[in-house]
């Protein structure tokens, strides 16, 4: 069920890239109508990529409020931008790699204390017990979530990237100007990171399971 | 098998990239030893919760945001930047004389901000000071002044330009003694300057170069081991202060920029 679930978001998420980018002439036919400004071609644009980077930056910050202001940034970004895109990579990667660049910018400046994250995860976990609500299965999704945002916002991001968004080292490299095998390993770290915030609520989570 | 290779690998393995035979030790050693198999459960966890959060979706008011904030910036950038652009040639041409590596290099664009800063600073006072009744040793100094004054704004820009241009700083890219070493000869210009300029009383500029002094600093007390995190906020201390006019920036290769504030500096 595991691997079929990881399967299922690479597949959801290569499905979307291609259909995007296969279509490679209409974008770029759109590209050139935005680069003259014409406000319909950006509207369209952005519904092409709205999800992606929306997600991406919900992902990254665990706020509606934050996700909206750097999905907003992000775009400005891209129609200022736009008249340096090359076309030498594909549209899609260009414009994910842009909200990338503006997630890592934002939240760079900031420190998560780690005893923190410990005592939010802590105040979580109270409530749940207090709130013991039906469904199950989701219950440890909170904790993650919370244990992510601690995460610091590089290797985060490629969590995010990777295990939420379910892209490849490979297309993570070129967002991310990384190699492969930094992604790969940063990707460990992350993990590893957030084993060590949840360790203590998996025997609460399986009981839940 | 030893307990640490497998946590170590333990990724590889839940995405079953191990070879067949090493797939198969591994899930054995997973079987018998419950720490490891612990490791791989929590492992498991994350990686299927992580999966499968659900989408999200953008609320119909960001559009309406986003087309708010591009009406501000809508007349298109090129146009934008190559009116901007001829006109300071203009204003510039006597003024200036930049070496022209300098301006290959920066681009125009780096000209642009330097233009930007003097065309409201430095030209008006400069003026003003003009009319004033001087003498020969008085116009001599304020010539000094405003040439070292130049310079020093010419170079702290493209200083800022390589730093704000800088992005997706890697570990190995973290060596920012060049820059160091700029800020801290630039500090000592403006401690020079500032003395100069309240003489000369000039006022706005001095209070620019003050401006940029504070930046400069920030950079000349980078420390080596938390560059990437200060480096940030010496951008956003650049940002704050509108010091660089990031409309103007859009343009600019990041990685040539860098490169090209080095050669220069
Ligand atoms: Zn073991």
């Amino acid at each position: 069920m595991l691997q079929a679930a990881i399967r299922l978001n690479k597949n959801k998420n290569v499905f979307q890239a291609k259909k995007n980018d296969e279509s490679g002439s209409i974008d770029w036919e759109l590209v050139q109508r935005c680069r003259k400004g014409e406000r319909k071609a950006q509207y369209e644009l952005y519904q092409l990529y709205k999800d992606r980077v929306f997600n991406i930056a919900y992902r990254m910050a665990n706020s509606q409020q934050d996700a909206e202001d750097i999905t907003q940034m992000a775009f400005v970004r891209v129609f200022q931008k736009i008249d340096s895109f090359r076309g030498d990579s594909a549209f899609s990667s260009w414009v994910y790699r842009l909200t990338v660049n503006i997630c890592i910018n934002h939240f760079r400046r900031e420190k998560r204390k780690k005893e923190l994250v410990v005592h939010e995860l802590s105040e979580l976990a109270t409530n749940l017990k207090i709130l013991k609500t039906n469904e199950q299965t989701s219950k440890m999704k909170p904790f993650l979530e919370k244990a992510i945002r601690a995460l610091p916002a590089g290797y985060r991001m490629i969590f995010v990237l990777y295990d939420i968004e379910g892209y490849k080292h490979e297309e993570i490299a070129e967002m991310m100007n990384i190699s492969e095998g930094t992604s790969k390993s940063q990707l460990h770290k992350a993990r590893k990171e957030l084993k060590q915030y949840l360790e203590p609520y998996l025997a609460m989570y399986q009981s839940l399971a | 098998m030893i307990c640490k290779n497998v946590q170590k690998n333990l990724s590889d393995y839940l995405e079953k990239k191990l070879s067949d035979s090493l797939q198969t030790r591994f899930e054995k050693h997973l079987k018998e030893c419950p720490n490891c198999g612990a490791e791989l459960k929590t492992l498991k966890m994350i990686v299927m919760e992580a999966s499968s959060f659900e989408r999200v979706v953008a609320p119909d008011s960001l559009w309406t945001r986003i087309e708010n904030e591009l009406e501000v910036t809508d007349e298109p950038f090129p146009t934008r930047v190559s009116n901007a652009v001829a006109e300071l040639r203009q204003r510039l041409s006597h003024l200036f004389k930049f070496p022209v590596p300098v301006i290959q290099m920066a681009g125009v664009l780096a000209i642009l901000v330097v233009g930007v800063f003097l065309g409201r600073t430095f030209f008006s006072t400069r003026e003003n000071v003009n009319l004033g009744q001087q003498t020969a040793v008085q116009q001599a100094e304020l010539k000094l002044i405003s040439q070292r004054t130049e310079h020093y704004l010419e170079k702290s820009t493209i200083l800022f330009l390589g730093i704000v241009n800088t992005e997706f700083l890697q570990e190995e890219n973290s060596d920012w003694s060049t820059e160091k070493r700029v800020a801290r000869n630039l500090l000592k210009e403006a401690a020079f300057l500032k003395g100069g300029l309240s003489r000369t009383k000039n006022e706005r500029v001095k209070q620019l170069v003050e401006e940029l002094e504070l930046i400069l600093l920030e950079i000349a007390n980078l420390e080596e081991e938390q560059d990437i995190e200060n480096i940030e906020l010496v951008k956003s201390g650049i940002d704050r202060k509108g010091l660089l006019l990031k409309i103007y920036l859009h343009d600019l290769n990041p990685e040539q920029n860098l490169k090209s504030a080095k050669n220069i500096l």
